[in-house]
């Protein structure tokens, strides 16, 4: 199929189209040709496929540009940040603006805007809601009179039991099994009650882990590994 | 008062005084929360925590509220305020915190998690891969760089193409970064002193790229 309009457009006004900044005449051009529309179509694929695997790929996260501004690498990691920044214009601009924000005093901040805008919730913020599953009351825990909590999420099970104390209050109490289990060591278990946070766990290096005493009320825990996502058991319904 | 004989709950009653002072531009005595942070952070005693992430975190939401984008994310300012403080807890475990001189040190890594924490979001919303890598593997009769395709080979390779340092620079502002030419004029001022330079070199980049054969390949398989 030959240029509708000819001449076709050269490689060049390809080029600006792909950028933006092409002229009206350019436009035209597009809209009565089809054999040059496919020719830009292609073009496009090519820079959008390079564009899609290459963005920000070697830029650190913003962790290690936070704690570079702050001095806290070490030597080493602080001079391959450096160099990075010296090439860089949106890190660069990143701790341009995180220095602003650390010398915001708190009175000085402005009034949060309310722009709504469309929520999708991006991967790395991740947290899995973990499925309950039924257990029959043979699996009961040894020394429990009450039947413990099973759930899994993304190939991890915890185990979760909640042991009245004397004095009208409950311990929670548990333990986490996965394939990968040294990931779990060190995890941070965060138990809250109506959104407070009531008290924090470490896992330990058997992925045990225990919280209380608390007050009896529903109890909503999450679990973070230090890499991974976090996961969550909605609040344990406890009967009486 | 010596802190270390006290204990976590004596302390973080302290050191909730001593912040709701310092909130009120009273003089206060960092002491007692320093010594509250070592036993939660160097020492990793999860109780010690618990009164950490209930003292600050108030004012890490008021932080978050604060931060210029953190209405562009359409999230809960608690949201950031939890992702803030478990950065926190992780990144200053250990002898890390030994590197800290005092409380402000401490709070203005505390106040850097939470900027991370929005930059972060915002930067991952946008993801940048659309094709999972597990895909590209599964496409069989491959071309070298398509079997091995990722990022870094793809970057080694366009550097191959493209020798000149301008060049690299100006593929680096395109590619990775996403610039457009006036973008690209307003960062660089020093190498580019208008939009029809950049323009220029961008289409003799864009020609390298197009008539490299693997390229095409790469491109047209996926
Ligand atoms: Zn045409
Ligand atoms: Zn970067």
């Amino acid at each position: 199929m030959p240029c509708s309009v000819p001449p076709p457009l050269s490689a060049d006004q390809i080029s600006v189209l792909i950028d933006g900044t092409a002229t009206p005449e350019e436009h035209t051009h597009l809209s009565q040709c089809p054999y040059c529309s496919e020719r830009l179509a292609q073009a496009r694929a090519l820079e959008q496929r390079l564009v899609t695997t290459l963005k920000r790929w070697d830029c650190p996260s913003t962790q290690q540009l936070g704690e570079y501004h702050l001095g806290v690498l070490s030597a080493v990691e602080e001079r391959v940040v450096r160099r990075h920044l010296e090439e860089c214009a949106l890190c660069k601009a990143e701790v341009e603006e995180l220095r602003q924000f650390l010398a915001t005093a708190p009175d000085e901040q402005e009034q949060p805007q309310m722009i709504l805008v469309p929520k999708t919730r991006p991967h790395t913020f991740g947290e899995v809601i973990a499925r309950l599953i039924p257990q029959r009351s043979s699996l009961a825990l040894r020394g429990s009179s009450r039947e413990p909590i099973v759930a899994e999420a993304d190939g991890t099970t915890v185990i979760v039991e909640i042991e009245r104390t004397p004095n009208e209050q409950i311990v929670i109490v548990g333990q986490i099994a996965a394939d990968e289990q040294d990931g779990w060591t060190g995890a941070l278990v965060e138990v809250r009650q109506a959104d407070l946070l009531m008290a924090t766990a470490r896992v330990d290096d058997l992925g045990g882990w225990q919280c209380g005493p608390l007050p009896i009320a529903p109890s909503t825990l999450r679990i973070t590994p230090k890499e991974g996502n976090s996961i969550i058991l909605p609040a344990l319904i406890l009967a009486s | 008062m010596a802190t270390a004989s006290l204990s976590i709950d004596g302390l973080a009653q302290r050191c909730a005084e001593e912040t709701k002072k310092w909130n009120d531009r009273q003089g206060s005595d960092p002491q007692f929360c320093f010594e509250l942070l070592r036993r939660a952070l160097a020492k990793g005693m999860a109780e010690a925590f618990t009164h950490v992430y209930q003292i600050y975190e108030p004012q890490v939401i008021r932080w978050v509220q604060g931060h210029s984008r953190f209405a562009l994310t359409g999230e809960n300012a608690d949201f950031f305020a939890g992702a803030a403080l478990r950065t926190f807890y992780f990144a200053m475990q250990g002898p890390k915190f030994a590197r800290f001189a005092g409380v402000p040190q401490v709070l203005a890594y505390l106040k850097m998690c939470v900027h991370t924490a929005i930059m972060q979001y915002l930067r991952d919303q946008h993801p940048v891969d659309v094709t999972p890598l597990e895909d590209v593997h599964e496409l069989g009769e491959t071309p070298d760089l398509l079997a091995r395709t990722d990022a870094a080979e793809l970057w080694a390779h366009i550097c191959h193409l493209l020798p000149d340092p301008h060049d690299r620079n100006l593929a680096r502002c395109i590619f990775l970064l996403d610039l457009k030419p006036r973008q690209i004029v307003s960062a660089y001022p020093l190498q580019w002193s208008n939009e029809r330079e950049v323009t220029v070199a961008t289409y003799r980049i864009r020609h390298l790229l197009r008539n490299n054969a693997e390229l095409c390949r790469w491109a047209s398989d996926i």
